[in-house]
């Protein structure tokens, strides 16, 4: 894993592979709040590298191993900063971004704010605020705070993912040992700034060609109507719903995200040779 | 204040009101596992003794001032004998059972088990087991110990609530802070056993007029294949969606879920009275 260094304390730890075929994109996976690069590691990013595409995977700081000046707040604009300085700095071949859930408003946003982008894979992004996410967001903190991400995942995992994920359930689930997150660690600071994060998105906007796909087992993020409206907005979009799967999608199904994302490739591919 | 005695530090709390109007049914409503007989005595109970209907709330053990001892398990089939014995202790007519979540299926089970009744409304009970189910049932306790109600309202309330309720709410003022329950609370001692339920039920038993009121905004238990499909094999029902609520009916759309219940009684009337 290498790292760009963003100042003495801070640095992106990413994974870069580039592509091994003339033309082939490289797919370019923007974490949720929570996530990190190992999530899309597991098996989407080599099943896309097997293929000849590039992958580039990170974490934001305050995920997984990037590191961050203590007292920092971690805010969607610092994310969004990371990503496009990581983009600037590595400067991926034909980047296709792809972004799960809050990762793919920050793909969208660095698309509109010039980051170059041959194409845009939203996962589980599509979404309207309202009361329910709202009261989502404000008591993340403060379930993590009370008893972290085990906790966090006893309250919620069975509402975000497919049954068939959830019978295996992670180790150390539903165990009761919580450990509380101290306020300066980089999930605390990340869950309590996520409110800022703008959904209100200028989809009409989003030139770039975009793949959106929703887990249909997602009952906390998903609401199809607003899916439906959002979509409609998006200029060059295409969707895909799946009856299998809920909100976490690399871990989920990841043998067919990485075919979804292969085909997307492959269309914007033959669009760019007719060009 | 009235309390079904049950032995040394067991007792069931009740309040009862005869029906003001001849003829008049009387509603036994049965409480979920986290809610209490003051979500239905809120608004619903005195809606419908407003129209001479009677009422009957009570607390299981476990709930506010109703007695248990730190050794009974609280399960499911001990709620079940509770509701049984109540209501052959305290009404002299059959009458319309109302159970909400976990509470409908114990009204069921009670009626299947000998517990006279002119009705049931089962509001947010059909279900079927599995995995998410399953998990939820595991983790509630798990959430109550770490941090109490306020826990366990933060976590699930806006996967259960409609957003206007949601909204309103927020505005009343913020969210309190957690308060850790010891694993020998009433709460946390219901929420362990709950997964005991047996929520197989005899569906096509289930003979006497059945009232299923169903809030689409509950995503933990809604599962709207399922609901169908169990209605399906309920004998005598009437379906209502209530799309403007949750898994809370009671008190999301109080004015809703009583006038739903009035009619089903009148219904029930008419029949008698036929």
């Amino acid at each position: 894993m290498a790292h760009l260094e963003i100042g003495p304390n801070d640095r992106l730890h990413f994974n870069e592979t580039k592509p091994s075929r003339a033309g082939a994109a490289t797919f370019v996976f923007v974490n949720a709040l929570t996530g990190n690069a190992n999530a899309w590691e597991a098996a989407v990013a080599p099943r896309l590298r097997e293929q000849g595409y590039g992958a580039l995977s990170f974490d934001f700081r305050g995920q997984g191993r990037s590191g961050f000046e203590t007292g920092r707040e971690l805010t969607p604009q610092l994310m969004l900063e990371d990503l496009k300085g990581l983009l600037a700095e590595r400067a991926p071949e034909r980047a296709i971004l792809v972004g799960l859930s809050l990762g793919g408003l920050l793909a969208a946003r660095a698309t509109l704010e010039g980051a170059p982008a041959h194409g845009l894979a939203l996962l589980n992004t599509l979404r309207e605020m309202g009361p329910q996410l709202e009261w989502i967001g404000e008591a993340m903190p403060r379930i993590l705070n009370a008893g972290g991400a085990g906790l966090y995942l006893d309250a919620l995992l069975p509402m975000l993912v497919n049954p068939d994920f959830l019978a295996k359930a992670p180790q150390g689930a539903l165990s009761g040992q919580y450990r509380g997150l101290a306020p300066e660690e980089g999930h605390a600071s990340l869950a309590r700034n996520a409110h800022l994060a703008d959904w209100d998105l200028p989809y009409e906007a989003v030139a770039t060609p975009t793949l959106v796909i929703s887990g249909l087992q997602d009952r906390v993020f998903l609401d199809r109507d607003a899916v439906n409206r959002l979509f409609k907005r998006l200029p060059d979009a295409q969707a895909e719903a799946w009856a299998d799967a809920g909100h976490l999608l690399p871990q989920e199904r990841p043998e067919r995200l990485a075919r979804s994302l292969a085909r997307f490739a492959e269309e914007l591919e033959r669009r760019a040779a007719a060009a | 204040m009235p309390h079904l005695e049950l032995g040394p530090g067991e007792s069931v709390y009740f309040e009862h009101h005869a029906p003001a109007r001849a003829g008049a049914p009387c509603f036994a409503f049965v409480n979920d596992l986290v809610g209490e007989m003051d979500g239905w005595e809120a608004a619903v109970a005195p809606a419908l003794r407003a129209e001479g209907f009677g009422t009957l709330l009570f607390n299981h053990r476990g709930q506010a001032r109703s007695e248990f001892r730190a050794e009974t398990a609280l399960t499911p089939k001990g709620m079940i004998s509770d509701l049984r014995l109540l209501l052959r202790t305290v009404l002299t007519e059959p009458p319309i059972l109302v159970g909400l979540s976990l509470g409908g299926l114990c009204a069921a089970q009670a009626h299947l088990g000998g517990a006279r009744a002119q009705g049931l409304a089962l509001i947010n009970t059909l279900r079927e087991p599995g995995p998410r189910l399953d998990w939820v049932d595991q983790a509630m306790p798990l959430l109550a110990m770490a941090g109490g109600r306020p826990l366990l309202r933060d976590a699930l309330l806006p996967l259960l609530a409609s957003p206007e309720y949601l909204g309103a709410l927020r505005e009343a003022g913020p969210a309190p802070d957690y308060a850790p329950l010891a694993p020998e609370d009433g709460l946390v001692t219901l929420l362990r056993h709950a997964r005991e339920a047996e929520w197989r039920l005899d569906y096509e038993a289930l003979r006497l007029p059945v009232l299923v009121i169903t809030g689409l905004h509950d995503r933990v238990y809604l599962d709207r294949e399922v609901v169908n499909r169990l209605i399906e094999r309920l004998p005598d029902i009437r379906s209502e969606v209530f799309e403007a609520a949750g898994h809370f009916a009671a008190q999301e759309r109080p004015d809703d879920l009583a006038l739903s219940l009035a009619r089903f009684a009148l219904e029930l009337e008419r029949r008698a009275a036929a």
